[in-house]
């Protein structure tokens, strides 16, 4: 009795996300058409996470009015790759494929969406809001977590202090300068990440 | 000079005409629901009154603001005024989320005789499994000489 509480715990309990600085957790999820993508086989590129729900209104306005309507294709287009993460449990709010397929094409996102039913894959990476936005060298160091941007109605309309600041491009400018991060990490906004309860 | 305030916001809104400083009309949903109430005298302000309901709280990390329409003639500090609470009322059994806020929207009139304040209000709110943008047309008749900076 006495062990299977304690395993019990054990498997309860919230993974520890991954530092700033530190190696990037490793993943393998399956996209919308069942393809896995592994992050180690992306090893030497500069890869973007992008923390993605449909059904979470400042997702939409990210990608129809906001910093995610060019970002990624203009980065890939530099030879980053760029993927999208669903963390949603089955049940909860922007969950299943066509739900996803549907976005992706509204959006013309140009980048596969995986699907994370589980969670374990957001909350190593510590991601709490969609959209949220992850940064790995092509050391696969994890070098920036945070807001896509520091306006956070999603549609770039409140910058704080004034001033537009994409931050993903502002860290894959200092990667691409060999300098390091400017704003290693900032804080989320957006919707919470629908994760199994 | 009592304050008069219209206003009508989504389709919603019952237009009234009220004094100073009482409830002139509110925009609802079933997840939240806005009431301004009109200034009071020798004031340069309007409140307005944003509650979240149905286990919705108010998204306190969204910018909360006044946008000003074309056809409002007071006028506004900026094309987009930030709105901050001055109040809130926290949400029971939710930590640190607020299900009520008041925002304080100031304008300035430029002379005598009826204004309108036209615009739209933006706010977000929240529960555990979503979360609502919403852009809300305000519009408010003001009464004479209200609201001179």
């Amino acid at each position: 009795m006495r062990k299977s509480l304690v395993l019990l715990s054990l498997v309860a309990a919230p993974a520890l996300a991954a530092d700033v600085g530190g190696p990037a957790p490793e993943f393998s999820l399956p996209d919308l058409d069942g393809k896995v993508v592994k992050l180690s086989d992306l090893h030497g590129r500069t890869v973007v996470l992008e923390w993605f729900n449909p059904g979470c209104p400042f997702v939409r306005a990210s990608h129809t009015r906001g910093t995610l309507v060019d970002d990624a294709a203009r980065h890939q287009g530099a030879g980053v790759v760029w993927l999208a993460i669903n963390s949603a449990a089955p049940g909860k709010q922007g969950y299943g494929v066509e739900t996803n397929r549907d976005a992706a094409r509204q959006y013309r996102m140009s980048y596969p969406v995986l699907l994370d039913e589980s969670g374990q894959v957001g909350r190593a990476y510590g991601a709490t809001n969609t959209p949220g936005m992850i940064v790995i060298d092509r050391e696969g160091r994890l070098v920036y977590r945070g807001a896509i941007d520091n306006s956070p109605d999603g549609e770039q309309q409140a910058p704080q202090g004034g001033t537009l600041v994409d931050y993903v491009s502002a860290a894959l400018d200092d990667l691409a300068a060999g300098r390091p991060v400017r704003y290693p990490e900032t804080k989320q906004y957006g919707c919470s990440v629908k994760y199994r309860s | 000079m009592s304050a008069r305030l219209l206003l009508i916001g989504l389709g919603l809104v019952a237009a009234a005409r009220v004094p100073a400083g009482e409830p002139a009309a509110k925009a609802e949903a079933k997840e939240w629901a806005v009431v301004v109430e009109g200034p009071a005298q020798a004031t340069s302000a309007v409140t307005i009154h944003l509650t979240a309901r149905a286990g919705y709280h108010v998204n306190k990390d969204y910018p909360t603001a006044f946008r000003p329409g074309p056809d409002s003639t007071v006028t506004f500090a900026s094309a987009r005024v930030a709105l901050k609470p001055t109040a809130a009322t926290a949400c029971a059994g939710e930590p640190g989320e607020s299900c009520a806020v008041t925002l304080e929207l100031p304008y300035r009139a430029a002379g005598s005789g009826e204004a309108r304040l036209a615009g739209t209000l933006d706010f977000s709110v929240c529960s555990k499994e979503r979360c609502l943008i919403e852009k809300v047309p305000l519009r408010a008749q003001l009464a004479a000489g209200s609201g001179r900076g």
